[in-house]
């Protein structure tokens, strides 16, 4: 089940971001690559993109606070 | 004239930013900004906000979704704005987001100080500070992030934002080169007239004309890439563009 993932690649430290948008709803169809949502972290915002096409399901609202590597939400 | 591309409004801004986004530019580019007429930059949260919109309609104030991390901006005749895109994987660029921003705080010192405006690194963030204020984060200028620019006295001049995308990352950075209506962004963003106060009280500007701000800058970031890669940093689109020998030896900065 691919997982979506918030991203190792230029965040320094333990520093907590957070969900800004989901740009698609939870249990919604998701193409691969298209772009599910944005985070936050020390004015910079991450662009998350689906790692793989299907259904979406949440795991972490919108602003609730992340770290890298957290699971933002799975795809089935 | 330097290997730059300049930008007149927002809109073109924002268009050049999500060409980059989305498009398979594989070169780092410089662009600067000038803005003829108060636009509001928000970011997607904020642009999404319904009280926001219907603020914005009554006051006549244009509006715009922008890229990038923070909060909100007004652009305006007294915001100068450079833009850097870095594809992914370039080197010997800064990876990080903490080094990114420090990068770039650290060219606007230098391309400010050596026009005579005496300018620093901030060494620690302000947005502890703000807590006491809440309704000062919403306004981009309200408090500054460690790398952000300040003045001799420690007040805010140049905000740095950032949006990272799998092609690469832009990176912009806004100089106030003029006094800021911050009453208009607090109005249109339903903030207290004492943010307003706070953001005369935080921020300063620098006596320079917005070309030749970012005309020093982009000449520092030019020259820092070449003494970095070893080679002559030229943007693709001066390369297209430069045909006589005078504008060749201008793209050297």
């Amino acid at each position: 089940m691919p997982e979506v993932i918030v991203p190792n690649d230029g965040w320094e430290g333990d520093a907590p971001g957070a969900v800004s948008v989901w740009f698609y709803s939870d249990g919604q169809q998701v193409a691969q690559d298209s772009l599910l949502a944005e985070v936050m972290v020390e004015k910079a915002t991450v662009e998350i993109h689906a790692p793989a096409a299907g259904r979406l399901h949440i795991r972490i609202s919108a602003d609730e606070l992340v770290h890298k590597g957290d699971v933002l939400a799975t795809i089935t | 004239m330097s290997g730059v591309e300049w930008l007149v409004d927002a809109q073109s801004e924002q268009g050049w930013i999500a060409d980059r986004l989305r498009g398979e530019d594989r070169q780092v580019r410089i662009a600067g900004c000038t803005y003829g007429v108060p636009v509001l930059l928000l970011p997607t949260v904020q642009f999404t906000d319904a009280r926001v919109l219907a603020r914005s309609c009554r006051s006549g104030l244009p509006m715009l979704r922008r890229y990038g991390g923070g909060a909100a901006v007004l652009a305006g005749p007294w915001l100068a704005s450079l833009n850097l895109w870095v594809p992914a994987g370039q080197r010997p660029l800064p990876t990080g987001l903490a080094a990114l921003r420090q990068w770039v705080g650290q060219m606007h010192v230098g391309a400010l100080n050596r026009l005579g405006f005496q300018t620093r690194l901030a060494q620690v963030a302000t947005v502890e500070l703000v807590e006491v204020c809440a309704a000062l984060r919403a306004a981009c200028f309200g408090a500054a992030s460690i790398g952000e620019v300040l003045d001799d006295v420690g007040r805010k001049v140049v905000g740095i934002s950032q949006h990272r995308s799998p092609r690469g990352t832009w990176i912009g950075a806004g100089t106030l080169v003029g006094p800021t209506d911050w009453s208009l962004l607090c109005q249109t963003l339903g903030l207290p007239g004492s943010v307003t106060r706070l953001l005369h009280e935080r921020t300063s500007w620098c006596p320079l004309r917005a070309r030749l701000v970012l005309t020093a800058v982009a000449a520092e970031v030019s020259c820092s890439l070449e003494s970095a890669c070893g080679a002559k940093f030229v943007p693709e689109y001066y390369r297209q563009s430069a045909s006589s020998s005078e504008t060749k030896s201008a793209a050297r900065l």
